[in-house]
């Protein structure tokens, strides 16, 4: 293998670990609010790129490429709305949901819908339903990087699984979030050098944008179209917009993204945070789908279209900048494993372990159980990562809808819509969930053209709407929430009696407070 | 129809999608202009 290569690899790994250690001495895992949302102190632009990392993964790399390479400018198509994805979920939920998740005294993305939506019931299925399928995510991005790894250094699969995932562990476990956020910080200038890189080479190699578009066209100018291979999505618009809104409006229902709102510095850290989103995404987003495209040129014919950026890196570039790329993929996958392996562990140890085993335990006590099951987690994920069961990244394909149909209209009425009831949030979670679920499975999408993320959105928020009208008289909002719904709304700091009065909110006075006034 | 050896459509998009987001950015930066000063206080403690 390259010395070269291995070295960039090296160093990517030391800075890594560095942040973690930094971020363990800083107090990354002081008490329990400093381990899952790093003290809520994180500003703009790393609140930004850890919100953009974490919901790109390896697929910027493999499955971006590869569309790119199948389709030409069709896949195009996902960049458009993902480039909007960061500055949407900013500017539409950042500032309320900071604000009024710290009201709750909410420390992760079930909580705050629970203390929101108060029903036990909910906090159950949503906690399983997105320990589940982030499960699953966390799983394909360990092989992922166990593959990528043992590309790289020749190294046999398990072994290089072992390092990956031995890597990813420590640093999550000495720093939690703040560990988390500053680490995918540097991984999205890494991942960024490394694609743009990429790009000029390949441009370079032939003879510009305007010369590789005419020697598209000499191929198959059908590829230059936005309408596919062959013109196959021509009409489609119901596909067409599932590929519109999974990155765009999609991760405001994701819990592990929408969780970087509720540990901004401030409130206000949304509106900078949003800027930083753009620009990283106008540099980054379209740039592996277009590699993708010109791949075609560079290497026809190749068996594994996943692999057409790999490729290009290794024809193209000298072998300092192939270490980087490399690092800068294994940098793809790691930001986005880290966060999931972070809200798996925490949201089985917040919102299963103490909600409903340990109530009374203690910060130390719940810091030491996060930190046990991310590694019970990882470990759990090593051993099944080794067998590679075959079904692991289809399942990873629908999880994104699945999770994006259940939970969007959830987190978006939860501050913006006062009459948004819990029957309506338990009736929307399940029905998008449902749908999503089923239209993939069943291939729904081949007879009736509409994605699933279309369907699973349109039938949550339907549901959420009809639902809460429906039982409003029933199971109104409780007023002590619609004060603090008010309140997030205002554009000045948590008053201090806010803050006294919100830390007495439970679950259980806000039902009673509900019973009495269905009495009344 | 060609421009950058792009069908016009293609190139259209291309372009008018990021400056959407550009547009939209640059309106949510304008209207929350005035955020950091009113949740100043809080951010100094």
């Amino acid at each position: 293998m390259n010395t070269t290569v291995l070295i960039f690899l090296v160093l990517y790994y030391v800075v890594v670990l560095g942040i973690g250690y930094w971020a363990l001495k800083r107090g990354g895992s002081e008490n329990l609010e400093g381990y899952l949302l790093g003290g809520r102190r994180i500003g703009p632009a790393t609140t930004a790129l850890t919100l953009q990392t974490t919901s790109m993964s390896g697929f910027m790399f493999l499955g971006a490429g590869s569309l790119g390479y199948a389709q030409g400018y069709y896949a195009l198509w996902f960049a458009f709305g993902d480039i909007g994805g960061g500055v949407l979920n900013f500017s539409v939920i950042g500032r309320r949901m900071r604000k009024i998740s710290e009201l709750f005294g909410a420390l992760t993305a079930i909580e705050y819908l629970e203390k929101r939506y108060p029903s036990t019931i909910l906090r159950i299925f949503s906690g399983s339903l997105t320990i589940f399928l982030l499960g699953f995510y966390v799983l394909a991005q360990f092989i992922a990087g166990g593959k990528g790894m043992a590309l790289v250094t020749g190294m046999p699969y398990p072994y290089a699984l072992a390092i990956a995932v031995s890597i990813i562990v420590l640093y999550t476990f000495m720093g939690g979030y703040l560990a988390v956020a500053y680490t995918d910080f540097f991984q999205s200038i890494i991942m960024l050098i490394g694609v743009l890189w990429i790009f000029f080479a390949i441009l370079y190699e032939l003879g510009g944008f305007t010369s590789a578009n005419n020697m598209i066209a000499n191929i198959d100018p059908s590829l230059l179209t936005v309408w596919g291979k062959d013109l196959g999505f021509q009409g489609q618009w119901g596909v067409i917009a599932g590929a519109l809104m999974i990155f765009s409006i999609g991760y405001l229902g994701w819990p592990h993204v929408v969780t970087r709102h509720m540990a901004m510095k401030s409130p206000a850290t949304a509106r900078e945070a949003g800027a930083w989103a753009t620009v990283w995404n106008l540099l980054f987003v379209p740039t592996p789908y277009l590699i993708g495209v010109f791949a075609i040129l560079v290497i026809p014919g190749i068996s594994d279209p996943e692999m057409a950026i790999f490729e290009v890196a290794g024809k193209l570039l000298p072998a300092a900048a192939t270490g980087l790329v490399m690092a800068a993929i294994m940098a793809a996958i790691m930001s986005t494993a880290d966060s999931l392996l972070l809200q798996t562990g925490t949201i089985a140890a917040r919102d299963i372990y103490e909600r409903f085993f340990n109530p009374d335990a203690s910060e130390k006590q719940m810091v030491f159980v996060s930190r046990s099951l991310v590694l019970m987690i990882a470990v759990f994920g090593y051993f099944i990562a080794l067998v590679e069961p075959p079904s692991v990244f289809s399942v990873v394909i629908f999880a994104t809808s699945v999770l994006g149909s259940a939970f969007l209209p959830a987190y978006v009425c939860a501050v913006w819509w006062k009459k948004a009831n819990t029957p309506g949030a338990l009736a929307s979670i399940f029905t998008g969930a449902t749908v999503a679920f089923l239209w993939e499975y069943l291939s729904v999408v081949s007879y009736t053209t509409i994605a699933p993320m279309v369907a699973g959105v349109v039938s949550s928020t339907i549901a959420m709407i009809a639902v809460s009208l429906l039982t409003q008289a029933r199971y109104p909002v409780s007023e002590e929430i619609l004060d603090l719904i008010d309140e997030a709304s205002k554009i000045r700091p948590i008053p201090e009696n806010m803050l006294n009065k919100s830390s007495a909110l439970t679950i259980e006075s806000v039902e009673l407070e509900s019973h009495l006034r269905k009495k009344k | 129809m060609m421009m950058f050896g792009l069908p016009y459509e293609t190139f259209f998009l291309i372009v008018g999608f990021p400056l959407f987001w550009i547009i939209y950015t640059l309106v949510f930066l304008y209207s929350s202009r005035s955020w950091k000063e009113k949740f100043f206080d809080r951010d100094q403690n």
